[in-house]
Protein backbone atom coordinates (compact mmCIF):
# COMPACT_ATOMS: atom_id res chain seq x y z
CA UNK A 1 0.00 0.00 0.00
CA UNK A 2 1.35 3.39 -1.02
CA UNK A 3 2.46 5.70 1.77
CA UNK A 4 0.08 8.56 2.43
CA UNK A 5 1.61 11.76 0.96
CA UNK A 6 2.00 14.80 3.15
CA UNK A 7 0.19 17.00 0.69
CA UNK A 8 -2.61 16.49 -1.80
CA UNK A 9 -2.90 19.28 -4.33
CA UNK A 10 -6.45 19.31 -5.61
CA UNK A 11 -7.13 21.07 -8.89
CA UNK A 12 -10.01 20.99 -11.31
CA UNK A 13 -10.29 21.90 -14.92
CA UNK A 14 -11.43 21.06 -18.41
CA UNK A 15 -9.79 21.38 -21.78
CA UNK A 16 -11.82 24.39 -22.85
CA UNK A 17 -9.00 26.81 -23.65
CA UNK A 18 -10.02 28.86 -20.63
CA UNK A 19 -8.09 32.10 -20.51
CA UNK A 20 -6.25 31.56 -23.76
CA UNK A 21 -3.25 29.28 -23.72
CA UNK A 22 -4.54 27.24 -20.85
CA UNK A 23 -2.47 24.18 -21.62
CA UNK A 24 0.79 26.12 -21.57
CA UNK A 25 -0.15 27.93 -18.35
CA UNK A 26 -1.16 24.83 -16.49
CA UNK A 27 1.74 22.71 -17.71
CA UNK A 28 4.19 25.46 -16.74
CA UNK A 29 2.58 25.85 -13.36
CA UNK A 30 2.45 22.13 -12.64
CA UNK A 31 6.06 21.70 -13.65
CA UNK A 32 7.19 24.66 -11.56
CA UNK A 33 5.29 23.49 -8.50
CA UNK A 34 6.32 19.87 -8.83
CA UNK A 35 10.00 20.71 -9.26
CA UNK A 36 10.06 22.94 -6.22
CA UNK A 37 8.01 20.58 -4.08
CA UNK A 38 10.51 17.85 -4.96
CA UNK A 39 13.44 20.16 -4.25
CA UNK A 40 11.95 20.87 -0.84
CA UNK A 41 11.40 17.18 -0.24
CA UNK A 42 7.64 17.53 0.21
CA UNK A 43 5.84 14.25 -0.55
CA UNK A 44 2.80 15.19 -2.59
CA UNK A 45 0.19 13.98 -5.01
CA UNK A 46 -1.73 15.89 -7.61
CA UNK A 47 -5.45 15.18 -7.64
CA UNK A 48 -6.75 16.40 -10.96
CA UNK A 49 -10.49 16.48 -11.48
CA UNK A 50 -11.67 16.87 -15.03
CA UNK A 51 -15.17 18.30 -14.80
CA UNK A 52 -17.63 18.41 -17.65
CA UNK A 53 -15.00 17.22 -20.14
CA UNK A 54 -15.18 18.85 -23.53
CA UNK A 55 -16.36 16.34 -26.17
CA UNK A 56 -13.84 15.43 -28.87
CA UNK A 57 -10.99 17.13 -27.02
CA UNK A 58 -8.13 15.39 -25.27
CA UNK A 59 -8.47 15.03 -21.53
CA UNK A 60 -6.24 17.19 -19.36
CA UNK A 61 -4.81 14.00 -17.90
CA UNK A 62 -3.81 12.90 -21.38
CA UNK A 63 -2.23 16.26 -22.14
CA UNK A 64 -0.37 16.05 -18.87
CA UNK A 65 0.98 12.62 -19.68
CA UNK A 66 2.20 13.90 -23.04
CA UNK A 67 4.01 16.86 -21.48
CA UNK A 68 5.93 15.01 -18.78
CA UNK A 69 8.26 12.08 -18.94
CA UNK A 70 7.67 9.25 -16.53
CA UNK A 71 10.51 10.45 -14.30
CA UNK A 72 9.37 14.06 -14.17
CA UNK A 73 5.67 13.35 -13.90
CA UNK A 74 4.17 14.21 -10.54
CA UNK A 75 2.23 11.49 -8.78
CA UNK A 76 -1.17 12.19 -10.23
CA UNK A 77 -4.61 10.81 -9.63
CA UNK A 78 -7.05 12.02 -12.25
CA UNK A 79 -10.79 11.75 -12.01
CA UNK A 80 -12.76 12.29 -15.18
CA UNK A 81 -16.28 13.11 -14.14
CA UNK A 82 -18.99 12.13 -16.59
CA UNK A 83 -20.35 15.32 -18.06
CA UNK A 84 -23.88 14.29 -17.18
CA UNK A 85 -23.05 15.08 -13.56
CA UNK A 86 -22.55 18.68 -14.54
CA UNK A 87 -25.82 18.70 -16.48
CA UNK A 88 -27.63 17.12 -13.55
CA UNK A 89 -26.10 19.40 -10.93
CA UNK A 90 -25.94 22.82 -12.46
CA UNK A 91 -28.69 25.26 -11.64
CA UNK A 92 -27.40 27.91 -13.98
CA UNK A 93 -27.27 27.35 -17.73
CA UNK A 94 -24.49 29.96 -18.05
CA UNK A 95 -22.09 27.81 -16.03
CA UNK A 96 -20.08 25.21 -17.84
CA UNK A 97 -17.82 24.49 -14.94
CA UNK A 98 -18.66 23.94 -11.29
CA UNK A 99 -15.15 24.43 -9.89
CA UNK A 100 -15.96 23.74 -6.32
CA UNK A 101 -18.14 20.71 -6.78
CA UNK A 102 -15.30 19.43 -8.92
CA UNK A 103 -12.75 20.25 -6.24
CA UNK A 104 -14.91 18.47 -3.70
CA UNK A 105 -14.64 15.34 -5.86
CA UNK A 106 -10.87 15.58 -5.50
CA UNK A 107 -10.87 16.61 -1.86
CA UNK A 108 -13.14 13.71 -0.94
CA UNK A 109 -10.70 11.28 -2.55
CA UNK A 110 -7.40 12.97 -1.65
CA UNK A 111 -5.15 10.88 0.53
CA UNK A 112 -2.67 13.48 1.79
CA UNK A 113 -2.49 14.52 5.42
CA UNK A 114 -3.06 18.06 4.22
CA UNK A 115 -5.19 19.11 1.29
CA UNK A 116 -4.44 22.17 -0.80
CA UNK A 117 -7.34 23.25 -2.98
CA UNK A 118 -5.90 25.48 -5.65
CA UNK A 119 -6.04 26.14 -9.37
CA UNK A 120 -4.05 24.78 -12.24
CA UNK A 121 -2.35 28.06 -13.05
CA UNK A 122 -1.22 28.97 -9.55
CA UNK A 123 2.47 28.91 -8.65
CA UNK A 124 3.52 28.22 -5.09
CA UNK A 125 5.71 30.90 -3.57
CA UNK A 126 9.04 30.37 -1.90
CA UNK A 127 7.74 30.98 1.60
CA UNK A 128 4.77 28.68 1.05
CA UNK A 129 7.17 25.92 0.01
CA UNK A 130 9.30 26.53 3.08
CA UNK A 131 6.30 26.30 5.39
CA UNK A 132 5.17 23.10 3.71
CA UNK A 133 8.69 21.68 3.94
CA UNK A 134 8.81 22.41 7.66
CA UNK A 135 5.74 20.17 8.08
CA UNK A 136 4.79 22.33 11.04
CA UNK A 137 1.24 22.95 9.87
CA UNK A 138 -1.45 23.05 12.54
CA UNK A 139 -4.57 20.93 12.48
CA UNK A 140 -7.95 22.72 12.31
CA UNK A 141 -6.31 25.72 10.68
CA UNK A 142 -7.14 27.05 7.25
CA UNK A 143 -4.00 28.46 5.67
CA UNK A 144 -4.47 31.23 3.16
CA UNK A 145 -1.98 32.85 0.83
CA UNK A 146 -2.29 36.16 -0.95
CA UNK A 147 -2.36 35.86 -4.71
CA UNK A 148 0.02 38.04 -6.65
CA UNK A 149 -1.09 38.45 -10.26
CA UNK A 150 1.63 38.41 -12.88
CA UNK A 151 0.82 41.00 -15.53
CA UNK A 152 -0.67 40.08 -18.83
CA UNK A 153 2.11 40.28 -21.35
CA UNK A 154 4.89 39.28 -18.99
CA UNK A 155 7.22 36.77 -20.57
CA UNK A 156 5.87 33.52 -19.17
CA UNK A 157 7.64 31.31 -21.71
CA UNK A 158 9.94 30.24 -18.96
CA UNK A 159 8.75 30.47 -15.40
CA UNK A 160 11.32 30.83 -12.67
CA UNK A 161 11.86 32.75 -9.44
CA UNK A 162 13.30 35.70 -11.36
CA UNK A 163 10.00 36.11 -13.19
CA UNK A 164 7.62 35.61 -10.29
CA UNK A 165 9.62 37.56 -7.74
CA UNK A 166 10.23 40.58 -9.93
CA UNK A 167 7.79 43.17 -8.62
CA UNK A 168 7.79 44.94 -11.97
CA UNK A 169 5.77 42.00 -13.28
CA UNK A 170 3.05 42.37 -10.67
CA UNK A 171 -0.41 43.53 -11.67
CA UNK A 172 -1.59 43.49 -8.06
CA UNK A 173 -0.20 42.54 -4.73
CA UNK A 174 -2.98 42.16 -2.18
CA UNK A 175 -2.78 41.96 1.59
CA UNK A 176 -5.06 39.50 3.34
CA UNK A 177 -7.11 40.85 6.21
CA UNK A 178 -8.28 38.96 9.28
CA UNK A 179 -10.38 37.33 10.44
CA UNK A 180 -11.23 35.49 7.21
CA UNK A 181 -8.21 36.45 5.10
CA UNK A 182 -10.26 36.41 1.90
CA UNK A 183 -9.12 37.37 -1.59
CA UNK A 184 -8.77 34.93 -4.48
CA UNK A 185 -9.49 32.25 -1.90
CA UNK A 186 -10.05 29.55 -4.49
CA UNK A 187 -6.38 29.78 -5.38
CA UNK A 188 -5.12 28.71 -2.00
CA UNK A 189 -7.02 26.88 0.70
CA UNK A 190 -4.83 24.58 2.73
CA UNK A 191 -6.31 22.51 5.52
CA UNK A 192 -5.72 19.17 7.16
CA UNK A 193 -7.70 16.40 5.53
CA UNK A 194 -9.70 15.55 8.66
CA UNK A 195 -10.94 19.11 9.08
CA UNK A 196 -11.63 19.40 5.38
CA UNK A 197 -13.85 16.35 5.70
CA UNK A 198 -15.44 17.72 8.87
CA UNK A 199 -16.64 20.84 7.04
CA UNK A 200 -17.47 18.71 4.00
CA UNK A 201 -15.54 20.76 1.50
CA UNK A 202 -16.90 23.66 -0.48
CA UNK A 203 -20.56 24.59 -0.83
CA UNK A 204 -22.25 22.24 -3.26
CA UNK A 205 -25.79 23.21 -2.30
CA UNK A 206 -25.70 26.60 -4.02
CA UNK A 207 -24.94 25.62 -7.58
CA UNK A 208 -25.98 28.85 -9.28
CA UNK A 209 -22.59 30.50 -9.20
CA UNK A 210 -18.90 29.83 -9.11
CA UNK A 211 -18.03 33.25 -7.75
CA UNK A 212 -18.18 33.59 -3.98
CA UNK A 213 -18.13 29.86 -3.23
CA UNK A 214 -14.53 30.15 -2.05
CA UNK A 215 -15.34 33.06 0.27
CA UNK A 216 -18.34 31.10 1.48
CA UNK A 217 -15.99 28.29 2.50
CA UNK A 218 -14.11 30.70 4.77
CA UNK A 219 -17.36 31.81 6.39
CA UNK A 220 -18.28 28.17 6.95
CA UNK A 221 -14.82 27.31 8.32
CA UNK A 222 -14.85 30.30 10.66
CA UNK A 223 -18.35 29.45 11.87
CA UNK A 224 -17.20 25.87 12.43
CA UNK A 225 -14.50 27.05 14.81
CA UNK A 226 -11.53 26.54 12.52
CA UNK A 227 -8.72 29.06 12.70
CA UNK A 228 -7.85 30.96 9.56
CA UNK A 229 -4.36 32.33 9.10
CA UNK A 230 -2.22 33.87 6.41
CA UNK A 231 0.60 31.45 5.66
CA UNK A 232 2.90 34.45 5.37
CA UNK A 233 3.94 34.45 1.74
CA UNK A 234 2.21 34.73 -1.63
CA UNK A 235 1.31 32.43 -4.44
CA UNK A 236 1.51 33.68 -7.99
CA UNK A 237 -1.07 33.66 -10.72
CA UNK A 238 -0.41 34.24 -14.36
CA UNK A 239 -3.02 36.75 -15.45
CA UNK A 240 -5.05 35.74 -18.46
CA UNK A 241 -8.03 37.05 -20.39
CA UNK A 242 -11.37 35.89 -19.02
CA UNK A 243 -10.31 35.60 -15.37
CA UNK A 244 -12.99 36.55 -12.86
CA UNK A 245 -11.09 39.59 -11.70
CA UNK A 246 -10.55 40.91 -15.21
CA UNK A 247 -13.92 40.02 -16.72
CA UNK A 248 -16.20 40.87 -13.80
CA UNK A 249 -16.90 44.34 -15.14
CA UNK A 250 -18.05 42.98 -18.48
CA UNK A 251 -21.14 41.64 -16.73
CA UNK A 252 -21.90 44.63 -14.56
CA UNK A 253 -25.23 45.13 -16.29
CA UNK A 254 -26.32 41.55 -15.92
CA UNK A 255 -24.09 39.60 -13.54
CA UNK A 256 -26.48 36.64 -13.63
CA UNK A 257 -25.39 35.95 -17.20
CA UNK A 258 -21.72 35.79 -16.32
CA UNK A 259 -20.00 32.44 -16.75
CA UNK A 260 -19.06 32.82 -13.08
CA UNK A 261 -22.70 33.23 -12.06
CA UNK A 262 -24.01 36.16 -10.10
CA UNK A 263 -21.28 37.12 -7.66
CA UNK A 264 -23.74 39.21 -5.64
CA UNK A 265 -25.32 36.27 -3.86
CA UNK A 266 -25.10 36.23 -0.06
CA UNK A 267 -21.89 34.23 0.12
CA UNK A 268 -20.72 36.17 3.16
CA UNK A 269 -23.77 35.59 5.30
CA UNK A 270 -25.33 32.24 4.53
CA UNK A 271 -23.52 28.92 4.69
CA UNK A 272 -24.23 25.32 3.84
CA UNK A 273 -24.39 21.88 5.22
CA UNK A 274 -23.35 19.49 2.49
CA UNK A 275 -24.94 16.07 2.53
CA UNK A 276 -22.99 13.02 3.72
CA UNK A 277 -22.33 11.99 0.15
CA UNK A 278 -20.57 15.26 -0.70
CA UNK A 279 -17.97 15.18 -3.41
CA UNK A 280 -20.08 12.71 -5.41
CA UNK A 281 -18.87 10.00 -3.08
CA UNK A 282 -21.59 7.62 -4.27
CA UNK A 283 -20.57 7.92 -7.90
CA UNK A 284 -19.13 4.69 -9.31
CA UNK A 285 -15.43 5.03 -10.08
CA UNK A 286 -13.80 2.97 -12.79
CA UNK A 287 -10.02 2.66 -13.17
CA UNK A 288 -8.93 3.36 -16.75
CA UNK A 289 -5.19 3.28 -16.43
CA UNK A 290 -2.35 4.33 -14.18
CA UNK A 291 -3.85 6.98 -11.88
CA UNK A 292 -6.75 7.65 -14.21
CA UNK A 293 -10.32 7.07 -13.07
CA UNK A 294 -13.65 7.67 -14.72
CA UNK A 295 -16.67 8.52 -12.65
CA UNK A 296 -19.62 6.98 -14.40
CA UNK A 297 -23.01 8.57 -14.23
CA UNK A 298 -25.65 7.24 -11.90
CA UNK A 299 -28.69 9.15 -10.80
CA UNK A 300 -28.30 7.65 -7.34
CA UNK A 301 -25.08 9.61 -6.90
CA UNK A 302 -26.72 12.92 -7.82
CA UNK A 303 -28.07 14.97 -4.95
CA UNK A 304 -31.61 16.32 -5.11
CA UNK A 305 -31.94 19.32 -7.38
CA UNK A 306 -32.49 21.52 -4.38
CA UNK A 307 -32.23 20.94 -0.61
CA UNK A 308 -33.32 24.07 1.19
CA UNK A 309 -32.66 22.69 4.66
CA UNK A 310 -28.99 22.57 3.75
CA UNK A 311 -28.89 26.35 3.43
CA UNK A 312 -28.09 27.47 6.97
CA UNK A 313 -26.98 30.48 8.94
CA UNK A 314 -23.43 30.64 10.25
CA UNK A 315 -24.80 30.70 13.81
CA UNK A 316 -22.74 32.08 16.66
CA UNK A 317 -19.45 31.48 14.87
CA UNK A 318 -18.26 29.47 17.84
CA UNK A 319 -18.48 32.49 20.10
CA UNK A 320 -16.16 34.58 17.96
CA UNK A 321 -17.06 38.03 16.68
CA UNK A 322 -18.77 38.38 13.37
CA UNK A 323 -16.29 38.93 10.59
CA UNK B 1 20.52 119.19 132.03
CA UNK B 2 18.90 116.93 129.70
CA UNK B 3 15.68 117.12 131.53
CA UNK B 4 15.80 120.88 131.42
CA UNK B 5 16.33 120.92 127.75
CA UNK B 6 13.46 118.62 127.20
CA UNK B 7 11.26 120.69 129.39
CA UNK B 8 12.29 123.80 127.53
CA UNK B 9 11.55 122.24 124.26
CA UNK B 10 8.13 121.30 125.50
CA UNK B 11 7.49 124.79 126.73
CA UNK B 12 8.65 126.36 123.47
CA UNK B 13 6.71 123.83 121.57
CA UNK B 14 3.71 124.77 123.63
CA UNK B 15 3.91 128.30 122.49
CA UNK B 16 4.59 127.29 118.95
CA UNK B 17 8.33 127.57 118.77
CA UNK B 18 10.70 124.91 117.68
CA UNK B 19 14.40 124.64 117.42
CA UNK B 20 15.87 125.91 114.19
CA UNK B 21 17.28 122.57 113.42
CA UNK B 22 13.91 121.01 113.61
CA UNK B 23 12.49 123.81 111.58
CA UNK B 24 15.13 123.23 108.94
CA UNK B 25 14.49 119.55 109.01
CA UNK B 26 10.78 120.04 108.69
CA UNK B 27 11.29 122.61 105.96
CA UNK B 28 13.36 120.06 104.07
CA UNK B 29 10.66 117.49 104.62
CA UNK B 30 7.99 119.93 103.40
CA UNK B 31 10.10 120.75 100.34
CA UNK B 32 10.54 117.08 99.53
CA UNK B 33 6.85 116.56 100.11
CA UNK B 34 6.09 119.41 97.74
CA UNK B 35 8.39 117.90 95.18
CA UNK B 36 6.68 114.57 95.62
CA UNK B 37 3.31 116.26 95.39
CA UNK B 38 4.40 117.94 92.18
CA UNK B 39 5.67 114.66 90.85
CA UNK B 40 2.47 112.98 91.89
CA UNK B 41 0.46 115.76 90.30
CA UNK B 42 2.39 115.32 87.09
CA UNK B 43 1.94 111.67 87.28
CA UNK B 44 -1.72 112.10 88.00
CA UNK B 45 -1.98 114.33 84.98
CA UNK B 46 -0.20 111.71 82.94
CA UNK B 47 -2.45 109.01 84.32
CA UNK B 48 -5.44 111.20 83.55
CA UNK B 49 -4.14 111.59 80.03
CA UNK B 50 -3.57 107.92 79.71
CA UNK B 51 -6.94 107.27 81.21
CA UNK B 52 -8.53 109.48 78.62
CA UNK B 53 -6.55 107.73 75.92
CA UNK B 54 -7.56 104.35 77.33
CA UNK B 55 -11.12 105.55 77.62
CA UNK B 56 -10.97 106.60 74.00
CA UNK B 57 -9.40 103.35 73.02
CA UNK B 58 -11.92 101.54 75.13
CA UNK B 59 -14.69 103.34 73.29
CA UNK B 60 -13.11 102.40 69.97
CA UNK B 61 -12.66 98.82 71.08
CA UNK B 62 -16.18 98.80 72.35
CA UNK B 63 -17.39 100.08 69.01
CA UNK B 64 -15.25 97.55 67.23
CA UNK B 65 -16.62 94.87 69.54
CA UNK B 66 -20.11 96.01 68.77
CA UNK B 67 -19.30 95.92 65.05
CA UNK B 68 -17.72 92.50 65.42
CA UNK B 69 -20.68 91.29 67.37
CA UNK B 70 -22.97 92.59 64.69
CA UNK B 71 -20.79 90.99 62.07
CA UNK B 72 -20.64 87.76 64.04
CA UNK B 73 -24.37 87.80 64.35
CA UNK B 74 -24.63 88.43 60.63
CA UNK B 75 -22.18 85.64 59.88
CA UNK B 76 -23.98 83.39 62.28
CA UNK B 77 -27.19 84.19 60.47
CA UNK B 78 -25.47 83.65 57.20
CA UNK B 79 -23.95 80.38 58.45
CA UNK B 80 -27.33 79.23 59.62
CA UNK B 81 -28.83 80.15 56.30
CA UNK B 82 -25.97 78.37 54.56
CA UNK B 83 -26.48 75.41 56.83
CA UNK B 84 -30.10 75.36 55.90
CA UNK B 85 -29.18 75.74 52.24
CA UNK B 86 -26.56 73.02 52.55
CA UNK B 87 -29.19 70.70 53.88
CA UNK B 88 -31.42 71.67 50.97
CA UNK B 89 -28.57 71.13 48.52
CA UNK B 90 -27.82 67.82 50.16
CA UNK B 91 -31.39 66.78 49.56
CA UNK B 92 -31.20 68.12 46.00
CA UNK B 93 -27.87 66.37 45.44
CA UNK B 94 -29.30 63.14 46.76
CA UNK B 95 -32.28 63.54 44.44
CA UNK B 96 -29.98 64.14 41.48
CA UNK B 97 -27.83 61.21 42.54
CA UNK B 98 -30.88 59.01 42.59
CA UNK B 99 -32.00 60.40 39.25
CA UNK B 100 -28.52 59.82 37.80
CA UNK B 101 -28.58 56.25 39.09
CA UNK B 102 -32.01 55.83 37.55
CA UNK B 103 -30.77 57.30 34.28
CA UNK B 104 -27.79 54.96 34.39
CA UNK B 105 -30.12 52.02 34.96
CA UNK B 106 -32.37 53.26 32.15
CA UNK B 107 -29.34 53.73 29.93
CA UNK B 108 -28.11 50.21 30.66
CA UNK B 109 -31.55 48.84 29.99
CA UNK B 110 -31.86 50.87 26.78
CA UNK B 111 -28.42 49.71 25.73
CA UNK B 112 -29.37 46.11 26.47
CA UNK B 113 -32.60 46.54 24.53
CA UNK B 114 -30.66 48.16 21.70
CA UNK B 115 -28.23 45.27 21.61
CA UNK B 116 -31.11 42.85 21.68
CA UNK B 117 -32.83 44.73 18.86
CA UNK B 118 -29.56 44.88 16.95
CA UNK B 119 -29.10 41.16 17.42
CA UNK B 120 -32.66 40.47 16.37
CA UNK B 121 -32.28 42.76 13.38
CA UNK B 122 -29.08 41.04 12.38
CA UNK B 123 -30.68 37.65 12.81
CA UNK B 124 -33.70 38.79 10.81
CA UNK B 125 -31.36 40.10 8.16
CA UNK B 126 -29.53 36.78 8.07
CA UNK B 127 -32.83 34.93 7.82
CA UNK B 128 -33.87 37.27 5.05
CA UNK B 129 -30.65 36.58 3.18
CA UNK B 130 -31.06 32.88 3.79
CA UNK B 131 -34.59 33.10 2.42
CA UNK B 132 -33.31 34.99 -0.61
CA UNK B 133 -30.71 32.30 -1.24
CA UNK B 134 -33.39 29.63 -0.88
CA UNK B 135 -35.69 31.48 -3.25
CA UNK B 136 -32.84 31.77 -5.75
CA UNK B 137 -32.33 28.03 -5.44
CA UNK B 138 -36.02 27.26 -5.83
CA UNK B 139 -36.32 29.54 -8.81
CA UNK B 140 -33.21 28.04 -10.40
CA UNK B 141 -34.44 24.52 -9.70
CA UNK B 142 -37.82 25.29 -11.25
CA UNK B 143 -36.10 26.83 -14.25
CA UNK B 144 -33.84 23.79 -14.60
CA UNK B 145 -36.74 21.38 -14.32
CA UNK B 146 -38.71 23.45 -16.79
CA UNK B 147 -35.80 23.36 -19.25
CA UNK B 148 -35.51 19.61 -18.84
CA UNK B 149 -39.24 19.11 -19.23
CA UNK B 150 -39.24 21.08 -22.45
CA UNK B 151 -36.47 18.86 -23.80
CA UNK B 152 -38.17 15.63 -22.73
CA UNK B 153 -41.68 16.70 -23.67
CA UNK B 154 -40.88 18.46 -26.90
CA UNK B 155 -44.43 17.97 -28.09
CA UNK B 156 -45.91 19.82 -25.14
CA UNK B 157 -46.95 18.99 -21.61
CA UNK B 158 -48.88 15.92 -20.56
CA UNK B 159 -52.16 16.97 -19.00
CA UNK B 160 -53.58 14.27 -16.76
CA UNK B 161 -57.37 14.14 -16.88
CA UNK B 162 -57.89 10.55 -15.78
CA UNK B 163 -56.97 8.85 -19.04
CA UNK B 164 -53.73 8.61 -20.92
CA UNK B 165 -55.36 9.72 -24.12
CA UNK B 166 -54.90 13.43 -23.59
CA UNK B 167 -51.24 13.65 -24.37
CA UNK B 168 -50.85 15.96 -27.33
CA UNK B 169 -50.16 13.98 -30.40
CA UNK B 170 -51.67 10.86 -28.86
CA UNK B 171 -55.03 9.89 -30.25
CA UNK B 172 -56.96 6.73 -30.75
CA UNK B 173 -56.09 4.94 -33.87
CA UNK B 174 -52.61 6.42 -34.10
Amino acid sequence: MAERPFLSIVVAGRNDAYGGDFKARYVHALRFNHEHLMAHNIPHELVLVEWNPVPNKPLLAELLASEFTESTMPVTVSYVVDRRYHDALTLNPYLTFLDYVAKNVGIRRASGSFVLATNLDVLLGRHVLEVLASKQLEQRTVYRAARVDIKLGADTGHIDWALVEDERNYARRPVLEPPLFPGATGDFVLLDRTSMHAVRGFNEVYRLARAGIDYNFLVKAYASGLDIVDIGGPVYHLNHPGSFRLSKKLFNDNPAESHFGDYRWHSRDVVYNNRNAWGLSDAPVRACGQGLFHMDFEWAAVPPIVELRRVVLPGDRSGRPRP
Amino acid sequence: MHTFRSALKRILAFIGLAPIRQVHALSGTVARADTKVDALKRRLATVHGELRTRKHEMKQISRACDASERETREWQGSAERSKAKTAEWKVTAETWKQRAAQYRRNLRETKRQLESVEQTTHLAQEHLMSTEVKLDLVEAAIQTLDDRMRVVLSDGPIVKTGSSEDRPGDSEGE
